[in-house]
């Protein structure tokens, strides 16, 4: 038989203990944080910043070496790196995957270097200064397998490019209401919303026929690609509202996967070019996107799990 | 002495408790994971015996449970049967992760039709007026259009479509993987003939998606439950479901159309099933 005293001790202890218990819970569940990076690039001579989202288990103490896939997600004409976070529940949504995700600025240059201003280098500036500063910040899974890309709009078109230009950096390529046929578009060829579109059209990839253009052609980069390469392809993934005017230029797409035989996804529901709707569908890529990026693959990277990718 | 008496009451409660508790654990577990029933309907319009399947959703089985639950039914392919889902797909396993009542119907090679050659091969009707009120009767479904789906695969998916637009004020929502939805018009199989009958039948008429989609009249378009349809790129059925898609866009009826790579095998429909059954649950009102 135990003394009073000591019974409420021991009481107390139990408390204390089952308190701090719950209140470590709550702070690991809590912990999904934001940063934003305010990146100075040199290609464009400016700052271009971008929001990292990290997963709540992602600990910035120095003896954590658990690295995890990431997802880029590219932002649509008018917009900015801010819109995915501002305008979607994305921060919710992300919670239940461990992932990594980037939102960066593209401003309105279509993701591509540009025809008309030699320093607006957006293809480049992605490439070659974006990813490697992500992956040099940051516990990335800094390989093909765990690096994913997609976008809206402007953005599907970007992050479609990526995948076929870079194949051998992204193992998935995700686009929402893309708007895919840029390059094809001129005065002679308006197509959907051409008013809206041309400024920033013009002055990325310049007049009818420039290098700019062929280069950036995604409908033709896809149908060009050699065939004996075509297992290297990131997989696709493409979807549209049946009210948008991209519809399309995105079942044209569709068209030239399958003729192509390239594995590829694409939905058609209902829904039209808005936040309503990217709000939702920025759900199915997170889901497709974990799916092809397991993170257990990536706790400890041994020879047998590296060769899956 | 007494030690002895004690040990031996001490026995002779802890048994019966233990089994007791024994007994509780295998009733919870049992309710808590999802059953499967098989019915035996007997068809008077078909004229013989349908057996039908239906996997209860967790919980459904529990004593205290009143709950009321949406019911999606699943149609077979041809040359299938009811217990096919539960043999070639990890249906029961996908079932566990909604909070729906699947019910696996027996078609035979009906292509879920009423015969134009055989007066008594009332596969629609047999379905409408004899599955549906049974189920309802049997289990605690929501007994109203939006707690009741359909869905199939191939000649299930030509099915459930075709249900769907005839019977919109049975169903809220209708899926179809690799549906052969071109059935009313082939002429190239045996019990297609036999369930259509000649090329120029009224019966091919009357359930042909294509044209029942493009006669609908306006006012009736919202009626409409909504409609999902998959298809693989490497399908032989894929340019019918691309078809389908376009029509009903133009006539802008809600709809959701998805290609994925595939072909027309139980690996596709093992992988979407479980989409289905997410979308259903999701269109139909929730459980009461």
């Amino acid at each position: 038989m135990r003394s009073l005293p000591q019974m409420k001790f021991m009481r107390r202890v139990v408390l204390l203990v089952a308190l701090a218990l719950t209140l470590s819970a709550y702070a690991e569940n809590s912990s999904l944080r934001v940063e934003t990076i305010q990146f100075k690039s040199k290609l464009l001579g400016k700052t271009l910043p971008y929001s990292v989202v990290l997963p709540a288990s992602y600990s910035k103490r120095s003896d954590d070496r658990k690295r995890y896939p990431v997802l880029y997600l590219l932002h649509g004409l008018d917009g900015h790196y801010t819109n995915w976070l501002a305008k979607t529940k994305l921060k919710e949504y992300v919670a239940q995957y461990q992932m990594i995700i980037v939102t960066p600025e593209g401003n309105n240059a279509w993701y591509t270097d540009s025809a008309t201003d030699p320093h607006d280098q957006y293809e480049t500036y992605f490439i070659s200064e974006l990813i490697p500063d992500v992956d040099s910040r940051f516990r990335t899974v800094n390989a093909r397998g765990g690096r994913a890309i997609a976008g809206l709009s402007m953005g599907g078109y970007g992050a479609l490019k990526f995948g076929v230009k870079y194949p051998d950096k992204f193992i998935f390529a995700g686009s929402i209401s893309g708007a895919l046929d840029p390059a094809v578009r001129s005065d002679v060829n308006p197509r959907n919303a051409w008013a809206y579109l041309r400024p920033s059209i013009m002055q990325t990839f310049g007049p009818p026929g420039s290098p700019t253009r062929a280069a950036n052609d995604l409908r033709q980069l896809v149908q060009d690609f050699p065939v004996d390469r075509l297992s290297s392809l990131p997989f696709f993934y493409l979807d549209c509202g049946t009210e948008d005017g991209f519809l399309t230029g995105n079942r044209e797409l569709a068209d030239i996967l399958l003729q192509r035989k390239v594995p590829h996804e694409f939905r058609e529901l209902p829904g039209a070019h808005n936040w309503v709707y990217w709000d939702a569908q920025v759900q199915e890529v997170l889901k497709i996107a974990a799916r092809l990026m397991p993170s257990n693959y990536f706790v400890a990277p041994s020879e047998k799990s590296r060769s899956t990718f | 002495m007494m030690r002895a008496r004690w040990r031996r009451r001490a026995r002779l409660i802890c048994f019966p408790l233990a089994a007791l508790v024994l007994l509780l654990a295998v009733y919870t577990y049992r309710s808590w994971s999802v059953g499967v029933e098989a019915v035996q309907l007997e068809s008077r319009l078909v004229g013989k015996r349908l057996e039908y399947n239906v996997v209860l959703p967790r919980g459904y089985s529990f004593i205290a449970s009143r709950s009321r639950y949406p019911v999606l039914y699943l149609l077979h392919g041809w040359n299938g049967h009811s217990q096919d889902w539960l043999a070639q797909t990890k249906l029961r396993e996908y079932a566990a992760q909604q909070n729906l009542i699947v019910v696996l119907v027996e078609g035979e090679n009906g292509w879920y039709t009423n015969s134009a050659t055989v007066p008594t091969d009332q596969y629609e009707d047999y379905v409408l007026r004899e599955l549906i009120p049974d189920v309802d009767a049997r289990f605690r479904t929501i007994r109203d259009r939006n707690g009741r789906g359909i869905a199939g695969f191939s000649m299930g998916g030509y099915g459930a479509l075709k249900l769907g637009l005839k019977h919109t004020e049975v169903f809220a929502f209708a899926g179809s993987t690799s549906g052969a939805l071109n059935a009313a018009r082939r002429t190239d199989n045996e019990t297609i003939m036999h369930i259509f009958g000649p090329e120029d039948s009224q019966t091919r008429n009357d359930n042909d998606v294509f044209q029942v989609v493009r006669t609908l009249p306006d006012d009736r378009l919202q009626a409409l439950p909504f409609f999902y349809m998959d298809c693989g790129t490497e399908d032989p059925w894929l340019n019918t479901n691309r078809a389908m898609s376009r029509i009903l866009d133009e006539r802008k009826i809600a709809h959701e159309y998805r290609e994925f790579p595939g072909g027309h095998d139980w690996k596709y429909w093992d992988t979407h099933l479980p989409e289905i059954l997410r979308l259903a649950s999701q269109k139909l009102s929730a459980s009461q």
